[in-house]
């Protein structure tokens, strides 16, 4: 699996130094705020993933890839672990290198930055959380069908899932209250202020280590449901 | 001996085509050339063998395992061209090598040295910077650096100029010199099969109409040119195709020994080159 993981750095490593630069700029400028950097943080990680896909349609080496010795299981978990080590990269760059050094840098101003600080345990379980729904709904469609087929149908079902999520929002919040919290203070409109004050209350009654277990086992679990999804749809795949 | 392919009643169905029972033999030390109009199936059969699209039933075995329940084991002993080498396109030609030669564990970088040298391949240069020809010796560089058994080329030589190509072919030759090794080579240049092909194998709209060595085919098929007596009842048996022209009639014979025979001197029979049995068995009977 580390030899596919290998292969597929060697092709797209160009496009995530890119990517980590753009992400390393805007975090570090002062007008970040820490949802914006947490947001940011995951579309990194998925435009890394992406890349893997769309190099690989437009070199079309799908063919010579599919004729090396390798089970067709084996591509397919080595793109997941591809996924979760994109994820982790992009969560240490941003929470662990790229916040820590726009506060360092911007210490002596008068601007205020995204900081270490401001960096709570819910934004960290928002980006591994949205990191991992984006990967887990698109890795299926793109080992079932082709890039251009599978990134429509992944567009067509996060749209989807999308309007329902703020449908469910729009009908729940008429008779579940959930407690307000410290970032109603931020921008109240923002319709993922709902799932933040969900993660606020759940950290508050779980503790800092069982919540982040939490978030991180409820990762696992979603992508092995998708690792059976795409090992399913991988076999019957045609090139 | 085991064969180093062996296909039985292999099926394949798409909409508005098939693969119908498609069953040959590729014995060791030997080049089989796998010819046929464009459409025909060439391609599905190979990608079949690949197990890059699932055959719907039949058997394929390589050196007599199955490609699917061994199909690492199997894949690792062969080596793939195709047609328009599918690479990195960004990547210099040392780092795609880099990336491909783990897979192999029999991969030979000393091999592989000798090759890109003999084909004055630029490591340094990106893959996209290449000519066709150019791409195609770098992918049979690949294909050839990890000792592969069983060499399958889809339409390696299309588009290729003629120096090319003989240099391409005469690596082929030099390849199965190694009685252990094969190649399966589709193409529709019948003059290169006539170079170097051992056997071949012509399909028509997913049906093999023949899968023989090369020089019985050369040897029992022949085209006959005669006037309209050849269109008689009783000569129609000798014939897979007949063309009516404006001055007279050819046809197709696969056994020019009996045709020569009874027809005498009422008509013209010649050998027959690949070119002429692949025109008169694909277009059938007509009139031209």
């Amino acid at each position: 699996m580390l030899k596919i993981c290998l292969k597929d750095f060697l092709a797209a490593r160009w496009v995530w130094l890119t990517a980590g630069t753009i992400v390393v700029l805007f975090v570090i400028q002062p007008f970040g705020n820490i949802l914006m950097v947490t947001l940011f943080g995951a579309i990194l990680s998925f435009a890394g993933l992406l890349a893997v896909f769309l190099l690989e349609d437009r070199n079309k080496t799908e063919i010579f890839f599919a004729s090396l010795p390798l089970n067709r299981s084996t591509i397919v978990k080595a793109r997941y672990l591809l996924a979760a080590a994109l994820i982790t990269t992009a969560g240490l760059l941003v929470f662990g290198v790229v916040l820590p050094l726009g506060e360092a840098i911007l210490a002596m101003t008068q601007v205020r930055p995204a900081t270490v600080s401001s960096a709570r345990p819910e934004f960290i379980a928002l980006f591994i959380l949205l990191s991992t729904l984006l990967a887990v709904l698109f890795l299926p469609f793109q080992h079932r069908f082709d890039f251009g087929r599978g990134t429509v149908r992944f567009g067509f079902t996060a749209a989807g899932i999308i309007a329902v999520g703020a449908g469910l929002e729009r009908v729940t919040g008429r008779w579940v209250k959930i407690p307000a919290t410290s970032f109603d203070m931020g921008n109240p409109t923002l319709s993922v202020m709902g799932p933040l004050r969900i993660l606020e209350n759940l950290h508050t009654n779980l503790g800092t280590p069982l919540f982040l277990a939490a978030a991180v086992g409820l990762c696992a679990i979603l992508f092995l449901l998708a690792l059976r999804l795409s090992l399913a749809g991988y076999a019957r795949r045609e090139f | 001996m085991t064969n180093a392919l062996e296909i039985r009643n292999l099926r394949k169905t798409y909409k508005g085509f098939a693969l119908k029972d498609v069953s040959f033999d590729l014995p060791q030390g030997t080049i089989m050339g796998l010819v046929g109009p464009n459409g025909a199936g060439k391609t599905t059969i190979i990608k079949s063998i690949l197990n890059i699209v699932r055959r719907d039933a039949g058997e394929i075995l390589i050196y007599g395992q199955d490609n699917r329940s061994e199909e690492k084991a199997v894949k690792t002993r062969i080596g793939f061209v195709h047609e328009t080498p599918g690479l990195v396109e960004d990547a210099p030609l040392k780092n795609i090598a880099a990336a491909v030669a783990p897979f192999y564990p029999s991969w030979d970088a000393g091999l592989f040295k000798r090759l890109v040298g003999e084909f004055e391949l630029p490591l340094e240069k990106k893959f996209k910077k290449l000519s066709h020809g150019m791409k195609m010796k770098f992918a049979l560089s690949l294909a050839l650096a990890h000792d592969a058994d069983l060499l399958i080329l889809d339409e390696p030589t299309s588009g290729l100029d003629p120096v090319f190509r003989r240099e391409f072919l005469a690596r082929l030759s030099a390849f199965i010199q190694d009685e252990g090794k094969a190649v399966l080579f589709s193409t529709h240049i019948t003059t290169d099969l006539e170079r170097i092909a051992d056997f071949i194998t012509l399909i028509r709209d997913g049906e093999i109409m023949f899968s023989a060595p090369k020089d019985d085919i050369l040897g029992s098929w022949a085209v006959v040119k005669g006037g309209p007596e050849l269109l008689r009842d009783d000569y129609r048996g000798l014939f897979r195709g007949i063309r009516k022209r404006d001055f007279g009639v050819q046809a197709l014979t696969d056994n020019a020994a009996e045709t020569r025979r009874r027809l005498g001197r009422e008509a013209v029979v010649e050998n027959a080159g690949l070119e002429d049995i692949m025109f008169y068995l694909t277009k059938g009977n007509g009139h031209a």
